[in-house]
């Protein structure tokens, strides 16, 4: 696809919402405290869409995601959450990926 | 010895510290996260110029990701309900920012936010925006390079290493969700939102997203404020 086959008005109108919604927060916080109860109720909002996103990014994947069989993601998202609580953020991150690569290229017999 | 940090006292020095703060393993995380958004780009066909408008305009992983799997106006709102958390992190980041806050108002996303957060309060007011540009404004630029990488190497990269890519958006963000789980004021929205999750399953990917999210995190807020 070239650029001017893609479809560009989502895009743009995620990033103008997006942007609205960024300084719509820096110019309410004049008028709210962080713990007014609509800001905490649309962190409660935030924080739940984002770990709903990362539930079914995991369990129920779609596209090309979704040829990487359940064990081979359990596997992956078990050796990121050790190590994150052994090493940290990154350690975890990189060891997810590469204990999920490291088992997908086992099942499917090819060689890193 | 280490040489001690200069005091942050101008507009130029707090903008070199902000720079300096966004390199580190929080960034590192994040570019791993865009070099797999890059080469999922190059998989979905879509055109660099695309992804490069997605990384700079949009800035926020989980609604470029839902841009790019879901078409047109379910997409919209579901990049919106996921990125709706840069609302209350800039009313959180607002008290540091000064009058004009609004003008570092594009770069409020996870990873600058989560370093900010910690730098920011040492930090005088009339220096933070400056400190945040910095900080941010290479944060994003970190991770725009780094999908242009993974853009063009997605086709170079073994096929199960381009699986475990694919993977590095929903491992960061579920090890960011293990650290919340943690923080007790953070708590219950992350249980509520995997609680909530399989309704998702139920609707179109952005409407199922909107509604876990909706009642997810409307339980968790009614939970908290029930409580003494």
């Amino acid at each position: 696809m070239n650029a001017a086959e893609a479809d560009w008005a989502p895009l743009l109108l995620a990033a103008a919402v997006g942007l609205t919604m960024r300084i719509a927060g820096v110019l309410m916080a004049r008028r709210m405290r962080p713990d007014h109860p609509f800001v905490a109720w649309a962190g409660a909002l935030a924080g739940a869409t984002l770990a709903a996103f990362v539930v079914i990014a995991l369990v129920a994947p779609s596209g090309p995601a979704a040829g990487v069989p359940p064990l081979v993601r359990a596997a992956g998202l078990g050796a990121a959450l050790l190590a994150y609580v052994r090493w940290g953020l990154l350690a975890g991150l990189v060891a997810g990926i590469t204990v999920l690569s490291l088992l997908a290229a086992a099942l499917a017999g090819q060689n890193l | 010895m280490a040489e001690p940090e200069a005091p942050i006292a101008t507009a130029a020095s707090a903008w070199r510290a902000g720079i300096r703060a966004s390199f580190g393993p929080q960034s590192a995380a994040m570019m791993a996260t865009f070099l797999a958004f890059g080469a999922a780009c190059r998989g979905a066909d879509m055109p660099i110029a695309w992804m490069l408008a997605s990384c700079v305009l949009v800035y926020g992983m989980p609604g470029q990701m839902i841009l790019l799997a879901v078409p047109g106006l379910p997409g919209v709102m579901g990049a919106t309900v996921a990125n709706a958390r840069f609302l209350p992190m800039a009313v959180t980041l607002a008290p540091y920012l000064g009058p004009r806050g609004w003008m570092g108002a594009h770069f409020i996303a996870v990873t600058p936010w989560v370093v900010a957060i910690r730098h920011l309060p040492g930090v005088h007011p009339r220096l933070g925006l400056a400190w945040f540009l910095g900080c941010g404004s290479v944060a994003c630029a970190l991770g725009t390079m780094a999908a242009v990488v993974g853009f063009y190497s997605a086709g170079a990269l073994p096929a199960s290493m381009r699986a475990g890519l694919l993977y590095a958006n929903a491992f960061y963000f579920a090890l960011l969700m293990a650290g919340d789980l943690a923080r007790p004021a953070v708590r219950p929205a992350v249980v509520g939102g995997i609680l909530a999750a399989p309704l998702a399953l139920l609707l179109p990917p952005a409407e199922g997203l909107l509604l876990a999210g909706l009642v997810g995190g409307t339980g968790a807020w009614l939970w908290r404020r029930m409580r003494p």
